[in-house]
């Protein structure tokens, strides 16, 4: 079932969105770095835009086209990787196919309601806690485009920093950086070449070519998940992280249910994944892009500890689980 | 990577600030006492000035507009201090960039996600390389070894996690999207009927002007 943006959710954002477009380049400098983020996390969703986009990660660099549209109301997303296999990804809604052009099949997903294009994209709540400064930076130029730099610094190595050009005209993010306390850069994506509104067709949300000849899959139900009210905590989580939920998973491959908890501070999240203790050995530590995970027994337990974080506060959080 | 040797020395305020400064971010006003203070306090710009060097390296030298300015202000704030370790810098930088690159590369399943399926049949292709699982072993770079890197792959579970995760983030990106692909081509698959919406435009005749993706 294809999942809508709730209708009045939807006028209310169209609503902003057109108000936002309206307002004139001078009154949006003026605007604080919080109000520039709630207007980008509106204008990300219900702006329809067309572009190529450069994504790197660990020094390497890869090209992607993306195609976002919004019809009734639904999101429509076209993601073609201009390199290697040239995956195709297109999502409609919440039900994503996945196009594999060198196997000549077509994977169907359910996705929750995720961007194929940005990671998590940080909205004024990351105040909370204040473990984060947000400041206005400079103007600069992206994509041929006139933008603001918003530079969000974490204030402890517990999390990543982030930057942000905003186009000054409709405040969507047209370069995003994410990096170390040390400047060092995790991944970034950039647009190249933008444009926005009605000059984007339908047509461009197509596949690009005939999957007559292709097979088609889909996967049985990923895994089972059930809210639960857990006697696990973190003794020593990182300050303006808090528990965001508790749920028993039973996921692919695993003999019996985990306990998944995430933590949250507004901005980065990490889940932590208590399993019983078996003979399977991870590697102690891992990186995955811009996500470090680490993996630890205690006891008859086996707590394996993934986020977009730094290797240090993942190590920390899966040191100080403990069960009450 | 690892924490800068000034840490400790400075609080996070300062560091901040510091680190903004070098960034070429810190407004007006605040470089100005910022500067001030340096003048004030050698032991400061003693910090400051391997702060500094640390941070162009572990930058690689990763320009930002208006840098040569402050560059230059900040040579003139601590004087001879910065120019007369050009010695020192070459072996604090041979030092700093082993930790960086001083990491076993291993060819993990989650990473292979990472560049794509049509990689999986070529486990010698030197995109596995991305792969990185960090090693506590000494710190050196190690030239991948395809079947160590096999051995010491994250287990089927540790991609599960990362998957699982990504489902409970609020965002995804092109990362989690690949590795739910790989994921979905590790799990038993169910093969469906062709979805006839899915068609591109050159065979879309008949109507045009229609979306090829309607929604019910």
């Amino acid at each position: 079932m294809i999942r809508t943006i709730q209708s009045h959710r939807y006028l209310a954002i169209l609503t902003a969105a057109s108000a936002l477009l309206a307002c004139s380049t001078t009154a949006r400098a003026q605007s604080s770095p919080d109000e520039l983020l709630d207007r980008m996390n509106y204008v990300v969703d219900v702006v329809d835009y067309e572009g190529t986009v450069f994504r790197s990660e660990n020094g390497e660099s890869e090209a992607l086209r993306i195609v976002h549209k919004i019809i009734d109301g639904v999101v429509n997303e076209r993601l073609v990787s201009q390199e290697g296999n040239g995956l195709e990804i297109i999502r409609i809604g919440n039900e994503v196919h996945c196009i594999l052009p060198d196997k000549q099949t077509v994977l169907i997903e359910e996705w929750a309601n995720q961007s194929t294009l940005f990671s998590a994209l940080p909205s004024s709540e990351i105040r909370y806690g204040a473990e984060y400064d947000v400041s206005i930076v400079r103007e600069d130029r992206v994509a041929g485009r006139q933008a603001i730099l918003l530079a969000i610094r974490p204030h402890d190595r517990f999390r990543y920093g982030h930057r942000i050009w905003l186009d000054e005209e409709t405040s969507f993010p047209l370069k995003t950086e994410m990096m170390t306390n040390d400047g060092e850069l995790i991944e970034q994506i950039k647009f190249a070449d933008i444009s926005f509104g009605d000059g984007v067709s339908n047509h461009s949300l197509a596949p690009s070519m005939s999957l007559e000849n292709f097979s088609w899959y889909t996967q049985p139900a990923r895994y089972e998940s059930v809210d639960v009210e857990t006697d696990w905590e973190c003794a020593d989580l990182p300050s303006g992280f808090r528990a965001t939920s508790a749920k028993t998973e039973r996921l692919p491959g695993a003999d019996a249910p985990v306990t998944h908890i995430m933590y949250s501070d507004g901005m980065a999240t990490v889940s932590v994944f208590i399993a019983a203790r078996n003979e399977t050995k991870f590697a102690e530590k891992s990186s995955v892009g811009a996500s470090n995970s680490y993996s630890i027994q205690q006891g008859d337990f086996q707590i394996t500890v993934v986020g977009e974080v730094p290797a240090a506060t993942v190590q920390r959080i899966a040191a100080s689980m403990q069960q009450n | 990577m690892g924490a800068s040797p000034v840490r400790g020395l400075m609080n996070d305020a300062l560091r901040m600030q510091i680190s903004a400064f070098i960034d070429g971010e810190l407004p007006e006003n605040e470089s100005e006492l910022l500067l001030r203070r340096l003048g004030q306090d050698a032991a400061l710009r003693q910090q400051v000035s391997r702060y500094f060097e640390i941070g162009r390296l572990m930058r690689q030298d990763r320009e930002v507009p208006g840098m040569d300015q402050l560059r230059g202000r900040i040579a003139a704030a601590l004087g001879d201090e910065l120019e007369g370790r050009d010695d020192e810098q070459k072996v604090v930088g041979s030092a700093l960039m082993t930790p960086t690159t001083g990491v076993a590369v291993a060819a993990t399943v989650a990473a292979l996600a990472l560049i794509g399926l049509s990689q999986l049949d070529a486990p010698g292709d030197p995109l596995l390389q991305r792969a990185v699982a960090i090693d506590d072993g000494p710190v050196a770079y190690t030239e991948p070894d395809i079947s160590r890197a096999l051995a010491e792959q994250p287990s089927e579970m540790l991609l599960q996690y990362h998957v699982s995760h990504g489902d409970s983030s609020p965002g995804l990106g092109p990362i989690g999207i690949r590795t739910r692909v790989i994921s979905l081509e590790s799990q038993e698959l169910i093969e469906v009927e062709p979805d006839p919406q899915l068609v591109p435009p050159e065979a879309d005749v008949t109507n045009e002007e229609e979306s090829p993706v309607d929604t019910p």
